[in-house]
């Protein structure tokens, strides 16, 4: 690159962009990098870029985070394999992820307060690819799932 | 060991050559697939990448090769390999956006990877406004598309 040459990052190939992208958390591509420029927002529309959905987060940011991650589930076109929620998922969440991610392979949920075993079993029923389940620091019994599980 | 003594000719957009061993000219992949493909020569051009960047891409695969020969003590080396990644790639943002071009031209995949994490590292919780100003990138929206783009963002506040 020569001297005084205008650098285009907006021109990077497009799967270029995507792979720097999809590093991003999901609620920083949503509030932040789809908002730069028109073929960031192309990239970050993309089925693809949902497949995995990573909601850590650690500060409360005044988001209601529930709608974004909703968003961003219908965003994945059925395509969601993995996702990570920390606090703020809900039954109702659970519910609509579940009926849109057939192909869910990994749900972790960390610090969930407001789920409960019925939410969380009713939604792994519609979740049969799932091969992977955390529920760390959640009002849960590893028993009472079993148990609403087989009925 | 006989591959390893076999020199390549590496030759930049400026028709620069970079003899360099075969190992690490198989580091690219694109070169390592010309060879499988009988490519017998002994000078391979690289038309779209530049002496500077040719250069510096040839610096992480010695390394990498290098690295990857030395036998035992592997822990102390996957260290070592870390921080010379973290150096290398601690670049100002015109060399890294040619050196990801490069990588992905050339098919060099961990020079790939660690160039566009560190575009993510930088560009993390950056408001759009300071990635446009890091990135020279346009706001090419026009105010209308502003506008929606914005409602559809309004959903993520709470009132």
């Amino acid at each position: 690159m020569k001297e005084g040459e205008c650098i285009k990052w907006a021109e990077l190939p497009y799967e270029l962009t995507s792979s720097i992208l999809r590093r991003l958390s999901s609620i920083d591509i949503l509030e932040n990098a789809q908002r730069v420029c028109r073929s960031w927002r192309h990239v970050c529309k993309d089925p693809e870029m949902w497949r995995k959905i990573d909601m850590r987060n650690l500060v409360d940011v005044g988001y209601t985070l529930e709608i974004m991650c909703r968003h961003a589930v219908d965003r994945s076109q059925r395509g969601l394999v993995e996702i990570n929620i920390w606090h703020f998922a809900t039954d109702s969440l659970l519910n609509h992820i579940a009926e849109r991610s057939s192909n869910l392979r990994s749900l972790r949920l960390v610090m969930c307060s407001r789920i409960t075993n019925d939410g969380l079993a009713k939604a792994l029923a519609k979740l049969p690819l799932l091969e992977e389940l955390e529920f760390s620091y959640c009002p849960l019994s590893v028993e009472s799932l079993r148990l609403s599980d087989r009925s | 060991m006989s591959e390893s003594n076999k020199k390549i000719s590496l030759i930049s957009s400026e028709g620069e050559a970079f003899e360099v061993s075969e190992a690490v000219a198989r580091e690219f992949e694109i070169v390592a697939h010309m060879l499988e493909d009988g490519c017998s020569g002994s000078s391979i051009p690289i038309t779209t990448v530049d002496s500077n960047i040719l250069g510096k891409v040839i610096e992480y695969c010695t390394k990498h090769v290098e690295v990857g020969n030395v036998e035992g003590n592997s822990e102390k080396a996957e260290k070592d390999l870390e921080e010379f990644d973290k150096r290398f790639i601690a670049v100002e943002m015109n060399t890294l956006f040619s050196l990801i071009l490069a990588a992905n031209y050339l098919n060099v995949k961990g020079l790939l990877n660690i160039g566009c994490q560190k575009v993510a590292d930088t560009i993390k919780d950056m408001k759009p406004e300071e990635v446009r100003s890091i990135f020279n990138i346009e706001n090419d929206y026009t105010p209308a598309e502003e506008e929606v783009v914005r409602k559809e963002n309004e959903w993520a506040f709470q009132p």
